[in-house]
C-alpha cells in the first residue's frame, strides 16, 4: 500500500472549538479520495493543514511516506476555498508567475490552459472572468509542475451543470491519464460519487469512516418498493408467506428489505386478490447513506 | 529561494504602482529643484541640493505606500496560500519579498539623488561631488533600509493594502507625536522620542555636517529599526494562518 497522505491524530483547535479532532486519514496513490462532510465539519481545515497554510495543534502528517513536509508539498497542487489569482493579470500571466515557483514551461502552460478551456481568452484580465473561468484557472494553476497529488476543495461549487461536467471530466482525465492522486471535497454528493474511488466521511471534526467506492455500494441498502391498493393487507401477506422477511410501510408504500424475488411477491399478492400497481427495485443513494451516517 | 526571488521580481516589476511611485518621486524632485533654482537665482547650488533629495520629496511617504501595496498584494489576493502550498517555508517567502522590495527601495532612493544631480548638471552645467555628500547619501540609504523594514513589517502584519497604506503614512509619525505629547505632559524635558525616529535621523543626515556622533547615532538607530521590525514582521508572518 503506497500511502501518499497519512495523518495521525491530526487536531486543530480554534479557541474553544475543535475544528479537526484526531483525524487519521489515509490516501493511497491513484485514489480519487472524496472528502465529505457538512459545512464546518473540518474538511477545509484538514486540507489547509496538509498544505501548511494552517498549523495543527496536535498530531502528525506524512506526505509521500515522509515527515519532510516542505519536500512533500512541492509535489502537491491545490485549489482550496476560492481560487487565489492575480486579478489584474491575464490567465497566461497568472500561470507564468506560478510556473516560476512550481515549475512548468511555456509549452506546458499552453497545454494546461487548453485542458482547462482557457486557451482562447487572450488578453482578458482575470477580474473580468466568470466564476467558472476563475475556478478552471485555479485548477490550471494547481496542475503546474506535474503534481503527484491534487487537493481540490469544493471545485464544482457555484458552477453550472456544464461546468460541473467539465471539471469532473478534467479530474477523471488527470487521474486516469496522468496518474495524479486526487483529494477532492464537495457538497454535491451525487457528483462526487461519479468519480470517487475512496471516501472519507468527516463529521464535527472527526473522520468517522474511510471506505472504498465498492464497499460503499454494498453498504447502501437495497429494497423493493411495492405500491398496491391495500398496503396493510399486502404487508401481512408478505410477512406470512416469507418467513423472517424484513418489511414495513412508509407513506403508503410497502418496503421489503430482504433479498426477495419480486416476481414471486407479485404473484402471491395478485393471487390473494391484491391489485399491484407498481414494484420497483430501489437502492439508497450515496446521499441517503451519507445522511444516515452523519445525521 | 532563487525561484522565489525571481517570482517576486516579476511581480513587483509588473505592478503599475511601482512606475507610478517612481514617476511621482521624479516629478516632485524636478519641481522642488526648479523652485529652488527660481528662488535662489545665481546662488543656486545643485551640490547642496543632492543630499536633500530624499528629505525634500516626501520620499518616505511614497515608499510607505509602495511597500504597503506590494507587501500586502499576496495576502489581499489570497495568492500567498498558493506559495505556501507549494512547499516554500515562511522564512524563504518573507525573505524573498523583503529582499526584492529592499532592492527596489534602494534603487528608488538612489534615483532621487541621480535625478537631482542630472537636474543640476543640465541647468548649471557643473555639479561638484564631494566626499561629505557621498557620506551623507550612504548613511541616508542605510536609514532608508530602516524605513523599509518598518513599512514592510507593518504591511506584512496588517495584510490589507488599504489599512497598510494608512498605517505606513500616518502610523509612525502619529505614534511619535503622541509619545512626545505624553512626555511633555509628564514634564520630561531632556528627552524626546522623535529624536529616535528614522525621519529625524534622515533629516539630520541631510542638513547637518556628518559628525562622528551623528554617524554612530544614525547607524545604531537605522540598524535597530531594521533588526527589530524584521524580527517582528517575520514572527507575525510565520504565525499567520490562511
Amino acid at each position: 500500500m503506497d500511502l501518499i497522505v497519512k495523518t495521525e491524530n491530526l487536531t486543530k483547535v480554534y479557541g474553544q472549538k475543535t475544528a479537526v479532532n484526531s483525524v487519521n486519514m489515509h490516501i493511497e496513490r491513484g485514489d480519487i479520495y472524496g472528502f465529505i462532510g457538512k459545512n464546518g465539519a473540518g474538511k477545509t481545515t484538514t486540507m489547509k493543514m496538509l498544505l501548511g497554510t494552517s498549523y495543527p495543534n496536535r498530531g502528525s502528517i506524512e506526505l509521500f511516506g515522509s515527515r519532510n513536509l516542505i519536500a512533500g508539498r512541492k509535489k502537491i497542487g491545490s485549489l482550496v476555498e476560492s481560487p487565489a489569482l492575480y486579478k489584474n493579470c491575464t490567465a497566461y500571466e497568472n500561470m507564468k508567475r506560478m510556473a516560476m515557483i512550481s515549475g512548468g514551461s511555456s509549452k506546458q502552460i499552453k497545454e494546461i490552459l487548453e485542458l482547462v478551456g482557457l486557451d482562447k481568452v487572450g488578453r482578458k484580465k482575470v477580474s473580468a472572468f466568470s466564476f467558472g473561468m476563475k475556478q478552471r484557472l485555479g485548477i490550471g494553476l494547481s496542475l503546474l509542475g506535474n503534481p503527484e497529488l491534487l487537493i481540490l476543495d469544493e471545485p464544482i461549487n457555484g458552477l453550472d451543470p456544464g461546468g460541473i461536467k467539465e471539471i469532473r471530466d478534467i479530474i477523471l482525465n488527470l487521474n486516469k491519464e496522468k496518474q495524479i492522486t486526487i483529494l477532492v471535497s464537495s457538497h454535491i454528493l451525487d457528483e462526487l460519487a461519479k468519480i470517487t474511488t475512496r471516501y472519507g466521511i468527516i463529521n464535527n471534526g472527526s473522520l468517522t469512516e474511510e471506505i472504498t467506492a465498492s464497499e460503499l455500494e454494498s453498504r447502501c441498502s437495497k429494497r423493493l418498493a411495492i405500491i398496491t391498493n391495500d398496503p396493510e393487507a399486502s404487508l401481512t401477506i408478505i410477512k406470512d408467506r416469507f418467513n423472517g422477511i424484513q418489511a414495513d410501510i412508509k407513506d403508503g408504500i410497502v418496503n421489503v428489505y430482504s433479498p426477495t424475488d419480486s416476481a414471486a411477491i407479485n404473484q402471491i399478492l395478485t393471487n390473494s386478490g391484491i391489485f399491484v400497481c407498481e414494484i420497483t427495485y430501489i437502492q439508497d443513494s450515496f446521499e441517503e447513506y451519507f445522511i444516515r451516517r452523519i445525521g | 529561494m532563487g525561484k522565489l526571488i525571481g517570482f517576486e521580481f516579476r511581480k513587483i516589476l509588473g505592478m503599475k504602482a511601482l512606475y507610478f511611485c517612481f514617476l511621482i518621486v521624479a516629478l516632485i524632485i524636478v519641481f522642488t529643484a526648479n523652485l529652488s533654482k527660481s528662488l535662489m537665482g545665481d546662488y543656486f547650488d545643485p551640490s547642496s541640493m543632492i543630499p536633500l533629495s530624499i528629505v525634500d520629496t516626501s520620499f518616505t511617504m511614497i515608499l510607505g505606500v509602495l511597500l504597503a501595496i506590494y507587501a500586502c498584494d499576496d495576502y489581499s489576493n489570497g495568492t500567498i496560500k498558493n506559495i505556501y502550498g507549494r512547499g516554500y517555508s515562511r522564512f524563504s517567502v518573507y525573505f524573498s519579498k523583503y529582499f526584492v522590495s529592499l532592492f527596489i527601495s534602494i534603487i528608488m532612493a538612489v534615483l532621487c539623488f541621480v535625478i537631482t544631480y542630472l537636474f543640476g548638471l543640465i541647468t548649471t552645467g557643473h555639479v561638484e561631488l564631494t566626499t561629505e555628500m557621498f557620506q551623507s547619501i550612504g548613511l541616508q540609504l542605510v536609514a532608508i533600509m530602516g524605513f523599509h523594514a518598518v513599512f514592510f513589517a507593518l504591511a506584512t502584519m496588517i495584510g490589507k493594502s488599504g489599512g497598510a497604506v494608512a498605517v505606513n503614512l500616518l502610523g509612525p509619525t502619529l505614534l511619535f507625536l503622541i509619545l512626545d505629547l505624553v512626555l511633555s505632559l509628564l514634564k520630561v524635558e531632556n528627552f524626546t522620542f522623535s529624536d529616535y525616529w528614522l525621519g529625524s535621523v534622515i533629516n539630520d543626515l541631510a542638513y547637518d555636517e556628518i559628525s562622528k556622533e551623528l554617524l554612530i547615532r544614525s547607524l545604531i538607530i537605522s540598524g535597530s529599526y531594521t533588526v527589530v521590525f524584521n524580527l517582528l514582521g517575520y514572527f507575525v508572518s510565520s504565525e499567520k494562518e490562511m
